[in-house]
């Protein structure tokens, strides 16, 4: 009961909090004068040019998760199982790029690339290339994949490593006693991560196709870029609502194929970290190639774009000047991002538990419900929120006026996120030990605070830390919905960087990053005392 | 039980309460220009005024597409638009409200609307801006339509059509040219490889950086890349014939908002002489619209400039029907 009341509960919260305020978006998008009508969807499946543009995104999310996860997978592993040097440094650092606003990167690439970059002088000058065609290389389709690649990597990179520190080392150990490293990676150690690999890439996919600002700056003709133009050039809401539906479309058919690969194949990891903690392998030539690897991942996908802010912000007084402006939204960006990913997190692990641990039959259909809506665009849940809560009367006003529509908008922007993210790591948990708890006849709470909690301790760790960085990192829909004095970082960065110094703008960025980076260092040395007293401490685990 | 009451309590220790005495404005003019004007009005009036600005990625057009989502239950009490059109379309949704400022009788009819709907205060202009490292003066462009020569092929940059000031000049060269000259012009430049960018921010950078020799873009995005110290100048364009378009702020007071009276107050401070000499001495350099209000020697005065003649309202129905056309030549 106590079971069947908390999962109904958190159920219930996910509906009100993302599916009304979509739900609510495409219903008036198939209303006309009052009548039903599809007049809105006719123009996106018979219209030659809107196949053109959602090929266009199809091929930009292609090919930003395949550079994503070249640079992810191998950055994961090397941080999990490798005794690599500076291996917190490098952590933190690679979660750099995925916090500096995906515009301040586009913006950085393109003026060493651009045709009278710095990069591309050096090219020009050593390659057949000419400073034209690589400048237009760049505000291409494959231009904006490569940057939003090195956006978007850290997502594949967190996923990996915490899906391989959570491989019961035992496997390893076994499988190390009759074959080679290579062996054991390829036939034991992939296959049990494979489903959070998988997860972090439809994550990947399912974010390049609902970016807009990379597409934007480099003029990438997209569906984003059409649904911008709907709301902001036509202001026709259902036209724009509309037009995003192709992505939720790609996100079923993405979720059926997702299905189908895994339908019959158990990730359970039975007697998880019985030999305390993850198998490191010590090989010099492992670590040497993995600190090739991740130098060069360093250089490209941070070194680049931090050297370009630093240069640009010149002077000690631009850091003054960024941060008098920043105030208010460095406060307000470090309470709400928490408060949201705390959200997000709790919410999501019933959700996660809900879509994998439950023996139901409903089970299939919860799991891709409640990430389908993880495609529809930021803009069209922002105008949502609004049509929902607006309203005159009881406690909504007191919501649409407050911090709670912010922490609202990042439950129904990123809660199929958090969920996944969950159920990933729920995949790996076996069910005997739930069922264990029952047999001695617990009650659920119990089983749940000394069973379930412990032993997803590193998804637990995981979807704060991702959740925390599209928290902050968000703009679309809070832009739409924040009361005034509301403001959070991304919005005063983009309030001023038309017409502030790019000096200030460059010197804003930074303080971005150091302001997420602060509390993700303290939620990451939290969790890492939490994570080892578990391990430690409780009897399950031993 | 506990919990349950936390989890009611904890909320309402963030709620802010507000005791009347305060006015929301959204405005979608740049927030390191407009924040200290209506901190000026905070000091002035006592009356607090909370904010909401527009931010370079939702192109200046966020804002009103909120407006017009909270049409059924407005949250804002004055809009103050950095462009002439946004204010007029939302007069067409009905989502103004007349008011007429004492306070706007010495500035020109032309910017001001008959019924009351909205007001112009400092006005910015279009311009080209061209890369002083890569021309001389005497090479510079003095027309649009010299951006159609071969000289300048590849070189041009523009922000897309569809958005922001710059679809504004495009419905006010329609008007101006005719639909089928302005077409014409339109696809000259295309032809001549102009570079459509996202926005005149961007069209800034690029002429700044020498990515391109020129762009068409705003005075206040010019002025600042001057004041930054970017090898880049100014040329009105059009000079010698149809003018170049002046765009002045509008402001306008929402129907049905919560504090109407504070919003009238506050639109009265905004269409005041001592506001348009703030923007005329701020970094963005607007023109005031009175020809009596002090400004640097550097910021051209508005009659010093030959504008084009146009009406706002008409330009606002011109770019509801262009809209198709700037879609497919910007390859929307």
């Amino acid at each position: 009961m106590q079971k069947r009341l908390t999962l109904g509960f958190f159920f219930t919260l996910f509906i009100c909090t993302t599916f009304i305020p979509i739900v609510w978006m495409f219903g008036s998008s198939l209303c006309e004068d009052g009548r039903f009508s599809f007049v809105y969807y006719r123009d996106i499946f018979l219209t030659q040019r809107y196949v053109r543009v959602i090929l266009n995104s199809l091929i930009l999310a292609s090919i930003t998760t395949a550079l994503s996860s070249l640079a992810g997978v191998p950055a994961g592993f090397f941080l999990a199982k490798t005794n690599l040097p500076l291996k917190n440094v490098f952590k933190i650092c690679f979660l750099i790029p995925f916090i500096i606003p995906s515009y301040i990167v586009g913006i950085a690439w393109a003026n060493l690339l651009g045709r009278t970059g710095f990069l591309n002088t050096f090219l020009s000058q050593y390659t057949p290339l000419s400073p034209e065609s690589i400048s237009n290389r760049i505000y291409s389709l494959y231009g904006a994949s490569f940057i939003l690649s090195i956006n978007l990597f850290p997502v594949v990179m967190l996923m990996t490593e915490y899906a391989l520190k959570n491989v019961n080392p035992r496997l390893e150990e076994s499988g190390l006693i009759a074959g080679s490293i290579f062996q054991v990676v390829r036939q034991i150690t992939l296959p049990l991560v494979a489903p959070a690999i998988l997860s972090s890439m439809m994550i990947v996919f399912i974010l390049s196709l609902s970016e807009f600002g990379i597409p934007s700056l480099l003029q990438v003709n997209v569906l984003t870029t059409q649904i911008f133009t709907q709301f902001s050039a036509f202001y026709n809401e259902k036209a724009a609502t509309a037009s995003a539906f192709p992505l939720i479309g790609i996100t079923i058919i993405l979720m059926i194929l997702e299905q189908v690969y895994f339908r019959g194949k158990s990730f359970e990891i039975l007697e998880r970290r019985a030999s305390h903690g993850t198998i490191h392998y010590q090989e010099r030539w492992l670590t040497v190639t993995g600190i090739l690897f991740c130098t060069f991942i360093f250089i490209l996908c941070v070194v680049v774009p931090l050297t370009t802010l630093m240069v640009s912000s010149k002077t000690v007084s631009a850091y003054y000047d960024a941060f008098h402006l920043a105030k208010n939204g460095i406060k307000n960006t470090v309470l709400y991002g928490s408060l949201g990913t705390t959200f997000l997190t709790v919410v999501g692990f019933f959700l996660g538990y809900l879509s994998e641990k439950v023996q139901s039959k409903l089970r299939n259909s919860i799991a891709p419900f409640i990430w389908l809506f993880f495609a529809v665009p930021a803009t069209v849940i922002g105008v949502g929120l609004i049509k929902v809560c607006n309203r005159p009367e009881g406690i909504f006003q007191f919501i649409y006026g407050s911090l709670w529509i912010i922490i609202w908008g990042y439950g129904a922007r990123f809660l199929p996120l958090s969920s996944r993210i969950m159920a990933n790591y729920f995949k790996q948990i076996p069910n005997s030990m739930e069922e264990a708890g029952i047999v001695t006849g617990a009650p659920w709470f119990h089983i749940l605070k000394k069973i379930i909690v412990p032993l997803q301790g590193y998804g637990i760790v995981a979807a704060w830390l991702i959740s925390f960085m599209f928290c902050v990192g968000e703009l679309g829909t809070t832009i739409l919905v924040y009361p005034p004095g509301h403001e959070t970082l991304p919005i005063t960065l983009f309030t001023v960087m038309v017409n502030s110094p790019a000096s200030i703008v460059s010197a804003l960025s930074l303080i971005i990053v150091v302001m997420t980076l602060l509390p993700l260092g303290i939620f990451l040395a939290a969790s890492r005392y939490f994570l080892k007293t578990e391990i430690k401490g409780s009897g399950v685990l031993r | 039980m506990r919990f349950i009451i936390l989890v009611i309590l904890v909320p309402l220790l963030f709620l802010r309460i507000c005791l009347g005495g305060e006015v929301v404005v959204y405005t979608s003019e740049d927030k390191v220009f407009s924040e200290p004007i209506l901190q000026q009005f905070e000091k002035k009036t006592g009356i607090k005024v909370r904010a909401i600005y527009d931010t370079e990625e939702t192109k200046s057009t966020g804002l009103v597409n909120r407006l017009i989502a909270e049409k059924d239950n407005p949250r804002a009490d004055v809009f103050w638009s950095g462009d002439p059109v946004r204010p007029v379309l939302l007069e067409m949704k009905g989502i103004t409200t007349p008011y007429i400022s004492s306070s706007a009788v010495d500035i020109p009819e032309i910017y001001k609307d008959n019924e009351g709907h909205w007001t112009g205060f400092s006005a910015r202009a279009r311009i080209i801006l061209y890369n002083t490292s890569l021309i001389s003066t005497d090479e510079k462009p003095l027309s649009l339509f010299d951006l159609t020569k071969p000289k300048w092929r590849g070189q041009v940059a523009i922000a897309n059509p569809l958005f922001g000031t710059t679809s504004i000049h495009m419905a006010a060269l329609f008007i101006t040219l005719g639909d089928e000259k302005a077409r014409k012009f339109l696809q000259d430049l295309k032809a001549n490889g102009v570079k459509i960018v996202s926005s005149n921010g961007e069209v800034k950078r690029l002429v700044a950086r020498g990515e391109v020799t020129v762009g068409l873009t705003d005075t206040d995005d010019a002025n600042v890349a001057i004041q930054e110290g970017s090898p880049v100048k100014i040329v009105f364009p059009n000079q010698q014939d149809m003018g170049t378009l002046i765009m002045p702020n509008m402001v306008c007071l929402i129907k049905n908002s919560p504090n109407p009276e504070n919003g009238k107050k506050l639109i009265d401070f905004l269409l005041s002489k001592e506001v348009e000499k703030s923007l005329a001495w701020a970094p963005c350099a607007q023109m005031p619209l009175r020809y009596d209000v002090r400004t640097p020697a550097d910021v051209v005065t508005i009659n010093a400039i030959k504008g084009m003649d146009i009406d706002y309202h008409a330009v606002a129905q011109k770019l509801d029907e262009i809209g198709e056309f700037l879609k497919q030549w910007a390859g929307y």
